[in-house]
Parts: C-alpha cells; structure tokens; sequence
C-alpha cells in the first residue's frame, strides 16, 4: 500500500517500512540528491510529532516514530500540514577543507591498475573534486561524498579489511568517502586525514550534515604527523 | 544511598544496554540497546526501575558479581543457573542481596542473552541520551567495552524497601529450537521471484555463529540467489531481513547501521524481534509471512500484556 506526498515540489511515494517507519520515494528516478536532503531538512525543520530519526540515502528519506503508524492517508495529511509552513533552508551549506595525506594510502596498486593512471594523477583528480555529504552511515561518522570523477572510480575489494585507521579516505565504486572512526571496510584506501568528523562525547556527535560540501587539499606526512599532535 | 558491585568475572560479553538511542541514525549511529527487550522488560520489573533503565546484557556466559552493598536485583531472559553465595536462585523473582554477596550467572544453556537489572540510578554516564554500549564505536556504557573483571558499578537508591515481585507464568518465555518467526514484505520482496518467496517460506534456516548484535545471518543448504539488479544504499531499521549477493539472508538487530546496499526482502515485526534476541547456533528458524495490520495488532496486544 502506498500514496502519495507533496513535498518542496516533488511527488513523493510513501509506503510503511515497518509498523513504526514510513519510507519517502520520489517519482523521478533520477532525483538529485539535493532534492533529497532539502525534502529531508524540510522535514526536521517542521519537528513533526512523534519522529524521532531521520533517515536520509540516494533515493529515499525515511522516517522514524516512537509510535505505531496510523493510517497513511491521515500520516500524509499531519506531515503535509506541518510542512508547509516550512521555508526551505536558503543558506548556503558548510564547507569543509579536509587535509589528506596520499602516502598513508594502502591500496594505491589496485586503484593505479584500475584506473591505468599514475598515482600523481589519481591525486590531481581526487583533489580537483568538489564533493557533496550525500549521507552518513555505515559506521558512525562515515561520510558517503558524491562527486567522484567516473576516471578513478574503483570496485570495493573483494575481501574487506577487519581494521582500517580513523580518518582514511576511500573509494568505492564512484563515490569517496571518509572513515571518521577505525572499523572494518571494504572500500580502497588511498589516504589519511589527521581531522576526526565524529566525536561520540560531543551531542550532536557531529557538525556535519548530509547536504554540506567537501574538497581535499594534499598535505605531506610531516604535515599529517603535526596536525595528529595538534588534534590530540 | 550508594551502592557498588565489582565484577569478578565479566562472562564472554557482558554490556551495559538499555532501550535504546534514538535520534542519532542521521549521524551513522545506530539504535543499539538490548537485543530481548522483552526479558529486559520483566528484569527492570522485577526492581522497579523506570523504563529506559540500563541493565546488563550478558551473551552465552553469564558472569560473577561481588556485591559491596545491599541490592534489590531482577534477573531475565535466556536460562542459566543461577547462584547466590552456595545457594541457588531463580529467575524472574525480585532478589534481595547483602553486601558480601557473590552473585554467579552460569553459562546459558537456553536462549542466549540473560539481563541483570539491579534497583537505582546507575553512574554511567549517557552517550546521545543513553546508556547502550556500542562496540563497534567503542562508546556507551562502560568506556564503550565490554566488562571485564574488576570494573565496578555504582548507583545511587533511595530506599531498600523491596516489593518481591514475580513474573507471570505466561510471560516467561519458552526456550524453543525450532522457531516460526513473523514477517511482513520489505521494499524489494517483489525482486524475488514467486518460486523463490515460496522456497523462502518454507526453509528452515540455520543461525551462523557470525551472528552478533548487528545481525543474525542465517544458513542455508540452498541459498536464494537473486537476479542481479542495481541496489542504491537505502535506509533500515532492526528487524530488516536483507539478502546479500550470497543468497544467505541476514536479519538486521539492534547495532546495525542505518543505511544498508542489500535487498530488504522482508521485515520481522516488531512484536516478535525480541524473540531474535535469544537465538543462536542451536535454533533452526523458519518465517511466517502476515500482513502490516496484522504486525500491528500484535504490537498492540504485545505492549498491553506487559
């Protein structure tokens, strides 16, 4: 069973994910993900009743109630209600310069032969990327960065690694992202930032948001050395 | 008042949970808290403590205890022998325990998760307005780990004046093997065929030792491979069944992320998840496929008979 919702001028399928969580689709299958983090920031603004979390990803927003759902139609009605009285967010996202140490990469053989391109030209290209948080997730702190040039685009590896270090910066498939806290992974890691975008004492654990925008500048490994002491 | 117990065996993985943290999946962190909220229920009962209380979680071992001061405790959940001093005790009782005392949870030999309320206002500290432990991130609870021997817990109790309460026969548990488990469709049911949903329906599946607090995988002589087709990660909620490349599904609990690239084929209601938190390698587990009205009776009749 699903209906539909209207929401910053998209038509959105909304189905039940589960006795306590709807799931917002978009009609358009290629629907930017600005339009999803504008519907999702949207929808926080409003603090609608009883949702709790806020789940955004590529093509869905889903959210969370500390409730059993009622009737859709009726939900539909309550979130349309609240929202439209919401202006949408008009200042400008947050930027973050993120310093990464290229040398610290572990899997430069594998993104090299994928590519067929040096690895000063892998960095050239990484670096000249402006990147969107498309979201957050996996572990926490991990940030999922849209904009990766399809050139040095690269498969997961086959077999993950149980540890990575906090702070490494990945590919996976054609996105790049950040690993704020050492865990196991999957994706290739082609640097190391000495900066943490999570820290679990801190409420929220993070000023980032999905939404906010992401570029990487070249440090060397002294660089990295100080800027680790600095932080700790 | 103060009270304090030391731990003189921490179990296998023993942590401190409690209902769970919400408001947070948007920043990666997960809900965690405990895997049995229904045992977990009956054990802050059995004390009087608020709902949201922490408790300690203990999986497949249960632990010792050398209490520094009196304490009115409730044990739940899985079943393990119980001893207090040289005598036994039962779970599902409001127990009464004196400084001096040493409290041993034995190896669980049913179920897999036995919890330990104990009255008061424990000193953990909350992480995102909660006590749950959560490994993976290394926070919550007690510096985020796992107890280990010598770790001490406090809390603060304002009297000692117990009512010595019992659970009802009829919500403790029985301890069954063979499990039926019910479910609704999840987003990508339909990306199974109609010969694989039935063979999914009747199988009775294996719990793979992998199993933990993120996710119970299941094992299957015949895996369910389906036709490869683009998944964009999308969001999900414990109690997610995915189906990985490997035909082998998962059901996603309560450490799992918030956002997963796996077909969600299916969804256990929400009134049957506790029940996965008592299985492991022992349990062959077979699903039962109800509608979205029926799940929600059942989380209606489920919260009304606690």
């Amino acid at each position: 069973m699903s209906k539909s919702l209207h929401l910053n001028g998209e038509i959105w399928t909304v189905s039940e994910l589960g006795e306590q969580a709807l799931a917002l689709k978009s009609d358009r299958s290629d629907v930017p993900i600005g339009s999803i983090h504008q519907a999702a920031n949207i929808l926080e603004k409003a603090s609608i009743d009883d949702i709790v979390d806020i789940i955004q990803s590529y093509e869905s927003i889903v959210l969370v109630y500390d409730r059993l759902l009622g009737a859709l139609n009726e939900e539909i009605q309550a979130i349309e209600k609240v929202c439209a009285d919401i202006l949408i967010n008009q200042s400008s996202p947050q930027r973050y310069e993120v310093p990464v140490c290229y040398e610290l990469g572990l899997d430069w053989d594998e993104v090299e032969g994928h590519a067929g391109l040096s690895r000063e030209k892998i960095i050239g290209l990484h670096i000249s990327g402006s990147y969107t948080v498309a979201m957050q997730g996996f572990i926490p702190g991990f940030l999922y960065l849209s904009g990766l040039s399809e050139k040095i685009a690269c498969p997961r590896r086959e077999e993950p690694r149980t540890k990575i270090p906090a702070g490494s910066i990945g590919i996976g498939g054609n996105q790049t992202g950040i690993y704020s806290l050492e865990s196991p992974g999957g994706w290739q890691i082609i640097g190391q930032t000495p900066i943490s975008f999570f820290d679990a004492s801190k409420t929220p654990p993070s000023q980032v948001e999905a939404g906010d925008k992401v570029v990487f500048k070249k440090i060397s490994e002294e660089e990295f050395q100080n800027l680790k002491r600095d932080s700790a | 008042m103060n009270g304090s117990l030391k731990v003189s065996d921490g179990g296998m993985l023993t942590t401190v949970q409690d209902a769970g943290r919400v408001g947070y999946r948007k920043y990666g962190v997960p809900v965690s808290g405990v895997m049995d909220d229904h045992a977990y229920s009956l054990a802050n009962w059995l004390v009087g403590n608020e709902a949201g209380a922490p408790v300690l979680e203990m999986t497949l071992q249960g632990g010792g205890y050398h209490f520094n001061s009196d304490a009115i405790i409730g044990i739940s959940g899985g079943e393990a022998e119980i001893m207090l001093n040289s005598e036994q005790e039962k779970a599902n009782e409001t127990l009464v325990v004196y400084a001096g005392d040493v409290l041993k949870i034995g190896s669980i030999k049913r179920g897999c998760r036995v919890y330990l309320a104990i009255r008061g206002a424990w000193d953990v500290e909350k992480i995102m307005d909660s006590y749950s432990t959560y490994l993976p991130a290394g926070f919550g609870g007690i510096q985020g780990r796992k107890l280990t021997k010598d770790d001490s817990l406090n809390w603060q109790i304002e009297n000692l004046d117990a009512e010595i309460r019992e659970v009802p026969k009829k919500l403790i548990p029985h301890f069954s093997s063979k499990q039926r488990i019910r479910i609704i469709e999840g987003p990508e049911w339909d990306w199974l065929s109609e010969d694989q949903k039935a063979q999914f329906l009747k199988t009775e599946f294996g719990v793979s030792s992998n199993s933990n607090r993120m996710g119970i995988r299941l094992s299957v002589k015949k895996p369910i491979i389906l036709e490869n087709r683009e998944m964009k990660s999308a969001p999900v909620v414990p109690g997610m069944i995915q189906l990985p490349k490997g035909g082998k599904p998962i059901i996603l609990m309560k450490d799992a992320q918030s956002v997963g690239g796996y077909p969600r084929i299916a969804k256990v209601v929400d009134a049957d998840l506790w029940r996965l938190g008592q299985v492991w390698t022992s349990n062959r587990l077979g699903f039962k496929i109800i509608s979205m009205k029926e799940a929600k009776e059942l989380s209606v009749f489920q919260k009304d008979k606690l």
